[in-house]
């Protein structure tokens, strides 16, 4: 029992000692002095990934044209048939009118053919 | 430091007051340092990691939203600063055996006697596991309730006490073995 009690004041004394140490003078000084290098090495962490990721952006956007299939070359749509102004619009009527003529010579012969034919047709009724 | 006057220096710290936030390390760096010196057994790496821990608090400080007491923040923070520099001293001295013993010297102003005691001490919690030595460090340094250790550590109360009865029993057992030697 007296053992145990012994044991537990040599205990209490260390204790007792340890509790008394404190940190070395300036502690708030060199807390400060600390705080003001990480905020500074925050914000030369902060540029330098800023300045890295424009770096990549700069290096990869390039590749990343090259990497992507060109885009078609724009299709080439042909001008709309026909009169595009007064001039070819009277040539094209002209030959359209060329080409009535040459059928209404087959279509004479043809009428001439079917009234021929008719005639005799009618004829025979 | 009172709640009222610690949650009226929080909000002026918010606000960008630098004479708020140094009143704030002033009263709790002792504390802060003691943990991590008995914690880490170095007074130059306790001071270091005090430091930290200041820094972290300050980083944080828009996110401290006052639902607890400042000092138990900086407990858990200096806890978990502690053990990850213990971690990484592990690495280091588990890769170079060659490495320096961490030094215990606590002060010149502390006499030879006292700092015996407190290198013992600090050499018996040094080979304790680390939930033993967290919940004993708080306990019997710092004279923190069974209620304020659960939320610290946040753990049971129940599971502070068998965690606390468990590790006097083996700081004894290493602090008799010492002895003997």
């Amino acid at each position: 029992m007296n053992s145990e009690s012994e044991n537990d004041t040599d205990e209490e004394k260390m204790w007792s000692a340890a509790r008394g140490a404190a940190p070395p003078k300036e502690f708030e000084s060199r807390v400060w002095t600390r705080i003001r290098q990480t905020r500074s090495a925050s914000r030369w962490m902060t540029a330098v990934w800023a300045l890295a990721a424009a770096a990549i952006l700069l290096v990869a956007l390039p590749l990343f044209k090259h990497t992507v299939a060109p885009a078609p070359a724009p299709i080439s749509v042909p001008e709309p048939a026909g009169p595009a102004d007064n001039e070819s619009i009277e040539m094209t009527a002209a030959a359209i009118l060329f080409d009535w003529d040459t059928r209404e010579y087959e279509d004479v012969l043809n009428v001439l053919d079917d009234e021929s034919e008719s005639n005799f047709e009618g004829g025979s009724t | 430091m009172k709640v009222d006057n610690e949650r009226e220096l929080i909000e002026q710290a918010k606000e960008g007051s630098e004479g708020a936030f140094t009143a704030i390390v002033t009263a709790n760096k002792q504390r802060v340092f003691r943990i991590c010196l008995s914690l880490l057994r170095d007074a130059r790496e306790a001071d270091e990691a005090a430091q930290d821990v200041f820094v972290k608090l300050y980083e944080s400080l828009e996110r401290f939203r006052g639902e607890s007491r400042i000092s138990t923040w900086l407990y858990r923070v200096a806890l978990n600063e502690c053990a990850s520099r213990r971690r990484g001293r592990a690495k280091l001295t588990a890769s170079d055996d060659a490495g320096d013993p961490p030094d215990s010297k606590i002060g010149p102003d502390v006499a030879l006697e006292q700092r015996e005691a407190v290198d013992l001490l600090h050499r018996a919690l040094d080979q304790m596991d680390e939930p033993f030595r967290e919940v004993l460090v708080l306990r019997e340094l710092e004279e923190r309730t069974y209620e304020e250790i659960a939320v610290i550590l946040e753990i049971s109360i129940g599971t502070v006490e068998s965690r606390l009865f468990r590790a006097r029993q083996k700081l004894r057992e290493i602090l008799g073995k010492a002895e003997v030697r």
